[in-house]
């Protein structure tokens, strides 16, 4: 056997293997372990998870741009952001309720019941309490009420509505009878909602006989929320999930 | 022998100098076929000693062993059914098996050797 051909081809054999175990080590890969159904299965909702995640920093990142871009047209048109931050401020301020506003709207105005008191009756069927305007103010909101005052007194996402003997207590202010409860919205919805069938007002209110006035304005204004901030505990949460 | 051995330094010193890596998906194939090339050398280092080393027999198991064990890790892969254990196993054992009776020629030539002398 010509001993000079095979020695070259080991040669050749030898650099091929030195090569592939030296690429294989350099690439520096972890042994995974064996790949079970279960292991699988998590590994995918893993990455489901990121990819939505993903998504929603993406939705957030076009909504920020859209932002962005607004800035850039107020700096480039007024020379400042100032307007442009001032609007979003009122816009906000108008969601919390913090602002006066106008629109379309009703009024309703509910008064004690002029009925005589029977015998074995007891006047406080024929008064207006708390839990009543409550009922009123709950179905106007789910009617699509945007803004609502009572007595003036407007009614924020905090405020309270309790009795307080004769009259009641809206945000810790006494009010007494006649209360005129004022709300924005579509004329047309909240006065069906507040005349409908099943509505608290024909159901309870009817039946003692309280004065009630339902009204339907083209223009309505509603004065801002005047009393001190509520958020003195409330912080933005860092994140994450409630635990 | 110094000419295979120059032939592995310089083959690590071209993985080295090389930017070529493996992605992590093809590393177990390239692991296998690895394996499979270091049974061929063993079986190689035997035969030799046997006097029975053919270098065509030696160069088709070399590239024959390591593509076919790449082969199955690749249908075992798509079956989802880890083959390449069956590989591993099959070269895992006949290395050592090798590497036995290397063993046993070279203490027992030694052996003989010393009884000479």
């Amino acid at each position: 056997m010509n001993r000079k051909v095979y020695v070259y081809y080991l040669f050749a054999l030898a650099l091929i293997i030195g090569f592939i175990t030296t690429v294989q080590l350099k690439s520096n890969t972890t042994y995974q372990g064996i790949v079970t159904i279960p292991k699988l299965l998590d590994l995918q909702n893993e990455i489901k998870n990121v990819e939505a995640e993903n998504q929603q920093l993406n939705e957030s990142i076009s909504e920020q741009a859209i932002r962005l871009a607004e800035y850039k047209a107020a700096v480039e048109s007024t020379g400042s952001a100032f307007g442009m931050m001032q609007s979003e401020l009122e816009k906000m301020r108008n969601y919390s309720d913090y602002e006066k506003v106008e629109g379309q709207g009703i009024i309703i105005t509910l008064n004690d019941s002029q009925k005589e008191v029977g015998e074995g009756e007891d006047v406080a069927w024929y008064l207006i309490h708390d839990i009543d305007i409550l009922e009123v103010v709950n179905e106007l909101r789910m009617a699509g009420a945007e803004a609502i005052a009572i007595n003036d007194e407007r009614v924020t996402a905090t405020t309270s509505i309790r009795c307080g003997g004769p009259t009641i207590n809206i945000d810790g202010k006494r009010h007494a009878v006649p209360f005129v409860i004022k709300a924005i919205g579509d004329p047309k919805a909240l006065e069906a909602s507040a005349l409908a069938p099943e509505s608290y007002i024909e159901l309870y209110m009817s039946y003692s006989e309280i004065q009630v006035e339902i009204q339907k304005v083209e223009k309505l204004i509603i004065k801002g929320y005047e009393g001190r901030n509520k958020m003195r505990y409330q912080r933005k949460a860092e994140g994450g999930e409630a635990k | 022998m110094i000419i295979p051995i120059i032939g592995l330094l310089l083959g690590i010193i071209i993985g080295l100098l090389s930017p070529i890596t493996i992605p992590i998906q093809y590393s177990s194939y390239m692991s296998v076929a690895i394996l499979a090339a270091l049974d061929s050398v063993f079986g190689g280092i035997r035969s030799s000693i046997e006097k029975t080393f053919n270098i065509e027999i030696f160069i088709s198991g070399f590239f024959g062993n390591a593509v076919l064990a790449a082969i199955l890790t690749y249908i075992g892969d798509q079956l989802g059914v880890p083959i390449y254990y069956a590989a591993i196993f099959a070269f895992g054992v006949r290395l050592f098996q090798n590497f036995a009776i290397i063993r046993r020629y070279i203490i027992m030539g030694n052996k003989k050797n010393n009884n000479k002398n």
